[in-house]
């Protein structure tokens, strides 16, 4: 009896020993989680595809703030995708910076035009920002010429380009070099198609190209803005613009920007309450 | 009655004594027979008071008097009694026997009262008549307070005044309707009490008006109680004895002024009836006037009616909770479920209780949201109340649940809104919410019947953007696009190289290998038209020879071009035969040799050849035409 209690005793003494000794490995292993945890410090070490991973953990968990902080360290190490740009969205609106979220999406859209998702979540934040504008219907073919566009993301259209290009010189080496006539027919009508489509299709990459490099659409990130009829402080006010609106721009006067909205109209506002696509 | 129990014990112990004066009697006296009314000369509208014709011996065939300008309300009551006087050994037997009218005055004026006859040892005997003034001044009986307490002390003096006695008056006994408070709001409970007080006893309480309470919803205090509860209580340095007689809890249910209705009822009130001693003893007057001996008491029916109370209804403060359904009061709300895991089909109970005080009874359905999968049932209420000086109790609410299919369910927390009277503001009571984990049923429930799908439209509950895409996903620099790039455009120069470069190898190749019959087929037409031109050259000059030749070099030179035939072997059957080859037409095909017949024969054989050389010469053009035309 006396020695069981004695090593019953004993053993409890190790035990807490263990505990100790474990108590302080997992401090330094929880020193260790809260530097990598902290973005500022660490982030600009890590690799791309490491950032990606944390921001899709902080943003499953609820911490956005902190995803955006890991998708925007991906954006200044000059790398940008599609999914890049749709995550961003969707963590602004959680964040509940709506201009941001629709700046992000439009990014998105960009790369990858008529994308669903992106198109979705863009609709339900438009619903909640305050301006809204009816849009000018387009006549039937600038609406078929946008959904050309937007049928692929202009890198694949310049594909696309090359391949016809391909073709059409193939098709016309038949024209040329056929011994029999119905071959050089075919390779006649087959240049002529795929010419003609080479030059649509160089015409939606360069389309696409333009809107992506051109950066003249904008999303008005200032709460609110007037838009002047004039580029002048003192100018007749035409409009108020709310954050989130999407913009054109057609000219620029120093800081003024002459913008039109969905609808048409027309206006001046100061570079400085919007952010460029 | 209870109250009378006092009074009759003293009137038991009158009894005894006569009786133990009436055994000591001997001697009956019977003289002098008298019939006297007797009645109050003056009383108020309203008042009920006795008529009594008495006769000092036995009598019958009682007839009494109309009471014209009177209501009886009772009698004649038949009352007899006996008395015997032993004075110095003399002992005296007196007789009476009276008959008692309850008459109440219901209009003003001066009545009289006619004599009532009766028959007395054969002779007839008249009572006398009586004069009664009715007067309107007063109020009727059974209200209390100070008026009624003068109308009492005149009616008192009056029947002093005619030596009789035999009235009730508001003093003696009333009913007073007391209201704890009389300035509630809307659901506030208030307490409305009847209560009869009384100096003399009483039987026969008989309400005839309850009173109709509208406006409220009441509740009954004393249902249970089967007697009354008595106690004493001291007014005006008057002992009275006081019954709660009907006692309500009553809830307002709308604001403004409401009144209470008064009650009406009926005692039946044991007035003492004092007569006057006929002999004139000093000694004996003044202890048989006595009250304690010379107490016969009368039954005498006395209504009563308790004053109207006015109550002001205040309204509940503005600003109701949407879910406010006019409970009042303080509460407490507890939920209970009995299980939470559990199979599809199989039926849960939940159980919600709302208690505390208050009231309780206007507590409806509770809003509970269950969800749409579940098969609900309309809940079983249970209600507890116990009746105390306020309502209070409980409200349980008995749900039952099926689930239908498995799944994770909330339903969500159960919400009470009630207005807290203590601390004068709305409040909201929650329970729990209630998670529920329902596994797929075993299918062996019995009333399952698979009797098609119930399809329904995807119904959206909710908003919100898709899902962030996962990583891996591709990146690219940014700012750097395809299209326009050295890339691209090398991409493009490259492939517009190939092209060319590819054309020119194929066809210098084709030209180093000397394919001529390649390059004749090309030249055929262009030979034979140049051939043709020359002819139509020679045509006009008029040169025959060079013409005909022309035209035949013209024609086999196509044909040898354009099949590849060698010119050696070229010969009328060999053209035919490479024409029928290419699936030329025959009528063409003769036409072609015709006009090869033609020429041959023009240019070797005499004669006008001036005159067929512009014939065959269209004929050369368009056969050639032609076949061009049919090979292409």
């Amino acid at each position: 009896m006396n020695v069981n209690f004695v090593n019953r005793f004993s053993h409890r003494k190790t035990i807490v020993e263990m505990k100790i000794k474990t108590n302080h490995i997992s401090a330094v292993i929880l020193t260790g989680i809260l530097a990598t945890v902290s973005p500022l410090v660490v982030l600009a070490q890590l690799s791309p595809k490491a950032n990606l991973d944390s921001a899709t953990a902080c943003y499953t968990s609820g911490r956005f703030a902190d995803a955006l902080g890991y998708y925007d360290q991906v954006l200044k190490n000059g790398k940008e995708s599609y999914e890049l740009y749709f995550n961003m969205g969707n963590t602004a609106f959680r964040l509940n910076e709506l201009a941001q979220a629709v700046w992000f999406y439009e990014k998105a859209l960009r790369l990858k035009p008529g994308d669903e998702d992106a198109t979705f979540n863009l609709g339900l934040i438009n619903s909640r920002i305050t301006d809204k504008i009816d849009q000018v219907p387009l006549l039937f073919y600038e609406r078929w010429w946008r959904s050309f566009v937007n049928l692929f993301p202009p890198d694949t259209w310049s594909m696309v380009s090359l391949i016809l290009l391909s073709l059409t010189g193939a098709s016309l080496l038949l024209f040329f070099q056929a011994g029999y006539m119905w071959q050089r027919k075919t390779g006649f009508w087959l240049s002529l198609t795929f010419g003609v489509l080479l030059v649509f299709s160089i015409s939606f990459a360069w389309k696409g190209t333009q809107r992506i490099m051109n950066h003249n659409e904008a999303i008005i990130f200032a709460t609110t803005v007037t838009a002047k009829s004039s580029p002048d402080a003192s100018a007749v006010d035409l409009f108020v613009l709310h954050e989130g609106t999407k913009v054109g721009i057609n000219d620029q006067i120093g800081e003024w920007l002459r913008i039109k909205i969905a609808n048409g109209s027309v206006g001046w506002i100061k570079e400085k309450s919007l952010k460029r696509l | 009655m209870m109250i009378l129990q006092g009074i009759d014990k003293i009137r038991t112990m009158g009894m005894t004594l006569s009786l133990t004066f009436l055994m000591l009697a001997f001697q009956v006296q019977a003289d002098n027979v008298q019939f006297i009314a007797e009645a109050p000369q003056s009383v108020s509208v309203g008042a009920t008071f006795r008529v009594v014709f008495t006769l000092n011996a036995k009598g019958d065939h009682f007839n009494g008097p109309d009471f014209k300008g009177f209501d009886v309300i009772s009698g004649p009551n038949q009352g007899s009694s006996q008395s015997f006087q032993m004075i110095n050994g003399n002992v005296s037997q007196s007789v009476s026997l009276s008959f008692t009218y309850l008459i109440r005055a219901s209009v003003a004026g001066t009545f009289e009262i006619r004599p009532a006859k009766i028959t007395s040892n054969g002779k007839e005997l008249h009572s006398n008549s009586l004069q009664v003034t009715v007067s309107s001044s007063g109020v009727p009986q059974g209200n209390n307070g100070q008026q009624g307490q003068g109308q009492g002390r005149q009616q008192r003096q009056s029947s002093d005044n005619q030596a009789s006695e035999g009235t009730i008056d508001g003093k003696d006994v009333y009913i007073r309707t007391i209201v704890s408070k009389t300035n509630p709001t809307v659901g506030e409970q208030i307490t409305v009490t009847y209560k009869i007080y009384t100096r003399v006893g009483l039987s026969n309480l008989n309400l005839t008006n309850l009173p109709n309470i509208s406006g409220f919803w009441s509740k009954d205090l004393l249902e249970s109680q089967k007697q009354l509860q008595q106690s004493t209580e001291t007014i005006d340095g008057q002992e009275y004895i006081t019954a709660e007689v009907r006692k309500l809890a009553l809830f307002p249910l709308k604001s403004g002024e409401v009144t209470i209705p008064p009650m009406e009822m009926t005692v039946v009130a044991q007035v003492k009836s004092r007569k006057k001693s006929r002999v004139r003893d000093p000694w004996f007057d003044a202890f048989f006037n006595d009250p304690l001996f010379n107490s016969s008491t009368q039954a005498v029916e006395v209504p009563l009616k308790s004053n109207a109370v006015t109550v002001n209804v205040r309204d509940l403060p503005a600003g109701k909770p949407a879910d406010f359904s006019g409970a009042t009061g303080n509460y407490s709300l507890s939920g209970k479920i009995d299980r939470t895991q559990l199979k599809a089909n199989e039926a849960i109970n939940l159980k919600i209780t709302v208690s505390g005080t208050g009231n309780l009874e206007m507590i409806d359905k509770l809003p509970i949201t269950f969800p749409p999968d579940f098969d609900t049932y309309d809940p079983k209420v249970t209600t507890n109340i116990n009746k105390g000086v306020t309502i209070s109790g409980s409200k349980t609410f008995e749900y039952l649940i099926i689930p239908r299919n498995a799944g994770s369910f909330t339903i969500d927390p159960v919400k009470f809104v009630y207005y807290d009277l203590s601390e004068s503001r709305y409040k909201t009571l929650s329970t729990d919410k209630f998670e529920i984990e329902v596994a797929k049923g075993d299918g062996t429930q019995a009333n399952i019947s698979y009797s098609g799908v119930d399809q329904k439209d995807v119904q959206y509950v909710g908003n919100d953007i898709r899902h962030i895409k996962l990583p891996p996903f591709s990146l690219k620099d940014s700012g750097i696009q395809f299209f326009g790039s050295l890339n691209y455009l090398l991409a493009l120069a490259g492939i517009v190289m190939v092209i060319i470069v590819v054309q020119i190898l194929m066809y210098k190749r084709r030209k180093a290998l000397g394919n001529t019959g390649l390059m004749r087929l090309k030249k055929a037409t262009g030979v034979a038209r140049k051939r043709l031109k020359k002819a139509g050259i020679y045509l006009k000059s008029g040169s025959e020879t060079e013409f005909y030749n022309e035209i035949s070099q013209a024609l086999w030179g196509y044909l040898s071009d354009k099949f590849q035939i060698p010119l050696a072997e070229l010969s009328t059957e060999s053209v035919n035969d490479a024409l029928n080859a290419r699936k030329v037409n025959q009528e063409l095909i003769d036409a072609f040799t015709e006009t090869l017949q033609n020429c041959e024969f023009a240019r070797f054989a005499p004669g006008d050849k001036n005159a067929n050389m512009e014939q065959i010469y269209t004929q050369a053009l368009e056969v050639i035409s032609r076949i061009e035309r049919e090979l292409r």
